[in-house]
């Protein structure tokens, strides 16, 4: 069989033998260093194997995000929201319907955090830090390109539950007023939920690619970058001319993965 | 193939479906100083001006949403008719407004049509149906101060800007005194600009007449076992006059509770809680000495910030009636500066309205809002008319009967 883009297979093969070496002549395995891979084998089958080694897998994982909390301030220029960093961790289980095509259900944790600063001159010592924590759930379709190094790329959606949130900054207080004290403008406290205006469901889009490698026999560990993209409003709909604050986060994650069943 | 290649597509699209899953924002716009043409136009920026920046709605069970649905059509047909009524255009205001808890809050609009000023003032609507209300009788009761029983040293100045009246009355203790200060406004900043015979009363009290906290006077003399704050009838000030007036009266900071303010163009877009503190002015008193406030239904603002405060002294306590109920502090002239509190033009320049609200939240150490509500005394004594015009001040007498009697 000739592939019909051999330059696009070339790449995937040149990520995919990173780690597990093939020599290749055309469209056929000729060797393949580290695994049982018979030399002859198509090379269509070594990038999308019809059969998964195992149907199912799970793991875990943890990592880093970068959050921006979308919000028009209009006329409010002076108030001016900003991305933070946070932390993911979460475990999954992914079942394998074929070699390619995964489907992966996760159960996280994410902070969804941001900042808030004023710029006008005098209240510029104004600011929040506010970090939340959600637990997430994401259903995602994975595709997947390798054999015993995968590079793959997935989407889906997630829903999640807002759980707690705090707060740290300083804010312009009534003692201020009377003694122009910043001394007297610190908080420092865990976000208390206001049932008229806080929307805690959280649901959207989330997609993404990464790179699994085989470490041993059943042992993965892989490399992934992932985006969550907020549809629903973080406020509920408590008055008609609310402009809506969504949440975009980033998260770079790390972890492993066990492959089941008999290989 | 066709799998993968239907997989990639189908990821593809559910990618681009997601930027179109949120709504595009409103374009919202500053009701600070905009200018409006017509009944409607007028109406969306007062009726905005409430909806991104009033300070209260956490505590509000008004729709504001129906009640500009409501409101809208009356604006429309006034616009249709090319005018209105001076009553008419007034009652559409109060009906905006009356229900909402700012005691601060005044708004005032000119109607395009005639070119009067129509005044709505909720607190003044709402305090008038307490059973306990009546007017400010400032005068009547300050002139019986220097007849009254024992009185000594009496100092007065009736200005147009912080009349101030001072003296003492004898004590518990044979031989000593009980330090009388009422003043009607918390402006004595500006009231020394215009002399030193202004403020004759305080400098007898504080020893000063710089708001310089107590450096002397009558307040710091052996000779007083007891302190009295007239604040009834007075109507607020300056907030940081509370310091040298108030701060100056014991010997540590005292909490009067928390406050924020806005953080959005959201009803309920708030900053998190500071403690809000009245800091111990450096020149004080030793904090030993009884301090009793005098407020009534018309002690309003800073008048009742002092209340709250002198309630809270290790010695304080708080003679009178229930407060105005204003007792949220403002910064005027500075909406953009918190996107909340007074907006429009007072002197309807640029646009023509003007809203006159608080942009601090402030509560007790209990998270209890007084706005709209006021300050509750320790001993309640209701203001008797007939005992005024008998030549009895019945609230200063009761306070002094408690100063004598411990009780």
């Amino acid at each position: 069989m000739r592939l019909k883009h051999p330059g696009r297979w070339l790449l995937v093969m040149l990520l995919s033998i990173g780690l597990n070496p093939v020599v290749a002549q055309n469209d056929t395995i000729v060797a393949f260093v580290g695994d049982d891979l018979s030399a002859g084998t198509p090379m269509k089958d070594v990038l999308f194997p019809r059969h998964a080694t195992a149907p199912w897998s799970a793991g875990l994982f943890f990592g880093s995000d970068y959050n921006n909390h979308i919000v028009n301030m209009a006329y409010a220029d002076k108030l001016v929201y900003t991305g933070e960093k946070g932390k993911t961790a979460g475990i999954f289980a992914q079942y394998w319907l074929t070699g390619w095509l995964s489907g992966r259900a996760d159960l996280l944790w994410l902070q969804k955090n941001y900042n808030m600063r004023r710029e006008n001159p005098y209240i510029s010592f104004c600011h929040t830090k506010t970090t939340t924590n959600y637990l997430q759930i994401p259903l995602t379709a994975h595709v997947s390109l390798g054999r015993a190094a995968k590079v793959y790329g997935f989407g889906g959606a997630y829903v999640g539950y807002w759980m707690s949130g705090h707060r740290k900054g300083q804010s312009f207080s009534a003692t201020y007023l009377l003694t122009q004290d910043e001394s007297t403008t610190y908080f420092d406290e865990d976000y208390e939920f206001d049932s008229r205006r806080d929307n805690r469901f959280d649901a959207g889009w989330t997609y993404g690619g990464g790179l699994q490698v085989t470490l041993f026999h059943r042992l993965n560990i892989f490399g992934e970058i992932r985006w969550y993209y907020g549809f629903t409003d973080v406020q509920k709909n408590y008055m008609d001319n609310r402009n809506p604050r969504y949440n975009t986060t980033r998260s770079f994650q790390f972890g492993a993965a066990y492959w089941f069943g008999n290989k | 193939m066709n799998i993968k290649r239907y997989t990639l597509v189908a990821i593809l699209l559910v990618a681009a479906l997601a930027t179109s899953c949120r709504k595009e924002p409103l374009d919202l716009v500053n009701p600070d100083r905009q200018p409006t043409s017509g009944y409607v136009q007028q109406f969306e920026m007062v009726w905005q001006g409430f909806d991104q920046g009033y300070m209260f709605w956490a505590y509000e069970s008004i729709d504001w949403d129906s009640m500009h649905n409501a409101l809208l059509p009356r604006f429309e047909a006034f616009d249709e008719a090319g005018y209105a009524s001076d009553d008419d255009f007034r009652q559409a205001y109060e009906d905006m407004c009356s229900k909402l808890h700012d005691h601060h809050l005044s708004v005032q609009v000119l109607n395009p049509s005639t070119g009067h000023v129509a005044y709505v003032q909720p607190g003044d609507m709402e305090v008038v149906t307490r059973d306990y209300y009546h007017p400010n009788y400032i005068n009547q009761q300050t002139a019986l101060l220097s007849s009254m029983e024992g009185v000594t040293e009496y100092r007065e100045s009736e200005n147009n800007i912080c009349s101030n009246w001072f003296c003492l009355f004898p004590g518990k203790t044979p031989g000593k005194k009980i330090a009388y200060l009422r003043f009607n406004r918390f402006y004595v900043t500006t009231a020394s600009y215009y002399g030193a015979t202004n403020l004759l009363p305080l400098n007898a009290f504080y020893g000063n007449y710089q708001l310089n906290g107590v450096t002397g006077g009558w307040a710091a003399s052996d000779k007083v076992e007891a302190i009295i704050i007239d604040v009834r009838g007075n109507g607020g000030g300056n907030a940081d006059e509370l310091i040298p007036l108030v701060g100056s009266l014991t010997n540590k900071k005292t909490q009067y509770g928390y406050s924020r303010i806005k953080e959005g163009l959201g009803r309920l877009d708030y900053s998190p809680w500071t403690p809000f503190w009245l800091p111990c002015h450096s020149h004080h008193l030793d904090g030993s000495k009884p301090v009793v406030v005098l407020a009534d239904v018309n002690s309003a603002s800073c008048s009742e910030i002092t209340a709250q405060i002198v309630k809270s002294f290790p010695h304080g306590t708080f003679i009178g009636e229930r407060t105005f109920g204003a007792t949220c502090p403002l910064l005027p002239g500075n909406h953009d500066l918190f996107y909340s509190g007074v907006f429009g033009d007072q002197w309807f320049n640029s646009c023509n309205y003007y809203v006159y609200t608080s942009n601090f939240d402030v509560v007790d150490v209990n998270y209890k809002s007084y706005e709209g509500i006021g300050i509750t005394p320790d001993i309640e004594c209701i203001f008797d008319l007939s005992a005024l015009q008998a030549g009895h001040d019945n609230q200063l007498e009761r306070a002094l009967e408690f100063l004598r009697t411990g009780k």
